[in-house]
């Protein structure tokens, strides 16, 4: 081993050496060292006085006793009610974060497909309730977007959308026609609420890609439950005259007299749910509980 | 009543018996405090914060050494106050501290008026040198120099390695001595020959 190391080595452990902490075979090499370098000799030397020096420091008396007044236990009792606290706060919050990890994921997942949130068992049924849907909306959508629809065009569209909507289609613009003809002519043709409503509708019903159109989907068959109010309002403009016209729209559809078949609910939905509500009570609680603790601790520090 | 039955009361909630550890141990933590902070008053906060707050947390400790314990929760109430001394500076705090202990030691009749007046003026050179080491340093070499303590007890209160407590005593002790060798004149007549044979500052 080279002096330098040894040199090194000894610097290191001169206090060590001082106190006895080292081994045997380390006390030996120190020793060795320290009979052939003057400077590590003069450094132990120095080290050892500081040593005595500070052997010989004072005690301090007490000033005081420190012992505890009886109010303490009260104290102790706080103490431990607000550690518990923390600790709970803790862990919720710890909770809370993996439930928002555990819902970034699932969102992440339904959003590129990989878990379907919805499978569609009776897919015939299904179809049909959209088409009739369609059927419905069909007309009003034609008036809305173009305004002098050609019969041939409307005709085109409606076999378009299905065959089977092809009758009911007609026979709801010949009893409009028939039964509220005033209603047909007053109509205005930029009155934009009656032309989004069923629009609108017609989108929430195709699917789309994502959670939201996933959810839309799902929710489309309520919509569906209300077609007469929803789809087929007569605007408040184009009932001006309290006639007893609007009952003609009003008219039963086919549609009602066999439910439509609603969509089956995947149990990743559920689970997803569960998550979403599970996250957002927890993380309302944390909020309550932070506001309430900054308010105690707010309130003792200003005592 | 030994001391682990003492604790196992105390650890129920009762002051009294909590209290009779606080008499065994208060020397040493207010001696330890003292050092580490070299303030007669803030070394009386630490000291009384470290016994609350022992004694809140008494159910936390789980056997071993108290008095290792302890001393990490005293440590820890003066680096506390150390950094609140930080943000906060205030002046003359040096005066305050040579009077604290000039009085606390002319307090003490036990020994000659002339030999306290040299001890004090041998612990206020040597705490002005300690007050100029880190603070993890400063704990360790009071620990070892003043208070007598194992390297496994003070590696025990720092939940620090053995040689990392090794380290921190070798160091401290280097730059106590390189100050001291620098400042010579803050000790006693009696004790400055026997640096002359060292390094010259």
């Amino acid at each position: 081993m080279g002096f330098g190391l040894d040199h090194r080595f000894t610097q290191k452990n001169l206090s060590a050496y001082l106190d006895g902490q080292l081994t045997d075979r380390e006390q030996e090499r120190v020793e060795r060292h320290l009979a052939e370098c003057t400077d590590c000799r003069e450094d132990l030397a120095t080290l050892r006085s500081t040593v005595d020096l500070l052997h010989a420091m004072p005690p301090v008396p007490l000033p005081r006793s420190f012992a505890l007044p009886a109010s303490a236990e009260k104290e102790r009792g706080r103490y431990r009610f607000w550690r518990r606290m923390h600790t709970m706060l803790r862990t919720a919050t710890a909770v809370a974060s993996l439930l928002l990890v555990l819902l970034l994921s699932g969102d992440l997942a339904i959003s590129l497909g990989f878990v379907p949130l919805a499978k569609r068992t009776a897919e015939t049924a299904s179809e049909q309730t959209l088409v009739e849907t369609r059927v419905v909306e069909a007309p009003e959508a034609a008036e809305a977007y173009v305004p002098t629809p050609s019969p041939t065009a409307a005709a085109k569209r409606t076999e378009a959308n299905g065959v089977a909507s092809a009758p009911p289609r007609k026979g709801a613009e010949e009893a409009v026609e028939k039964e509220a003809p005033e209603l047909a002519v007053e109509r205005p043709a930029g009155d934009v609420s009656s032309q989004r409503v069923p629009t609108q509708t017609a989108e929430a019903v195709e699917p789309q890609a994502g959670v939201l159109q996933h959810e839309r989907a799902l929710e489309a068959p309520k919509t569906q439950d209300t077609p007469t109010a929803t789809l087929h309002p007569p605007t408040p403009t184009a009932s001006k005259p309290p006639t007893p016209t609007p009952t003609a729209t009003m008219t039963p559809l086919p549609t009602r007299e066999q439910p439509p078949a609603q969509p089956t609910r995947s149990p990743y939905w559920t689970i997803w749910r569960w998550l979403r509500t599970g996250w957002l009570a927890l993380t309302g609680l944390l909020l309550v509980l932070a506001a309430g603790l900054l308010w105690t601790w707010q309130k003792r520090r200003l005592h | 009543m030994d001391e682990a039955q003492i604790i196992e009361i105390a650890q129920q909630g009762d002051v009294e018996a909590f209290n009779q550890l606080v008499r065994s141990h208060e020397h040493l933590a207010y001696n330890v405090a003292y050092r580490i902070l070299g303030d007669y008053d803030r070394a009386m906060d630490a000291t009384q914060d470290a016994f609350l707050r022992a004694y809140k947390a008494l159910d936390q400790f789980r056997g071993g050494s108290f008095k290792a314990w302890l001393l990490r929760i005293t440590t820890n109430c003066c680096y506390d106050i150390l950094r609140a001394k930080q943000r906060h500076p205030s002046t003359s705090i040096d005066d305050l501290v040579e009077n604290a202990e000039h009085s606390r030691i002319l307090e003490d009749h036990t020994e000659s008026a002339e030999n306290g007046l040299m001890r004090e003026e041998l612990g206020a050179g040597i705490q002005r040198g300690l007050d100029t080491l880190p603070y993890d340093q400063r704990v360790a070499v009071i620990m070892v120099d003043i208070q007598d303590m194992r390297y496994e007890e003070i590696a025990q209160v720092t939940l620090v390695p053995l040689g990392t407590v090794k380290s921190r005593i070798n160091r401290g002790r280097k730059k106590l001595r390189d100050y001291l060798l620098e400042h010579r004149e803050l000790l006693p007549e009696k004790f400055r020959p026997r640096y002359e044979s060292g390094k010259d500052g």
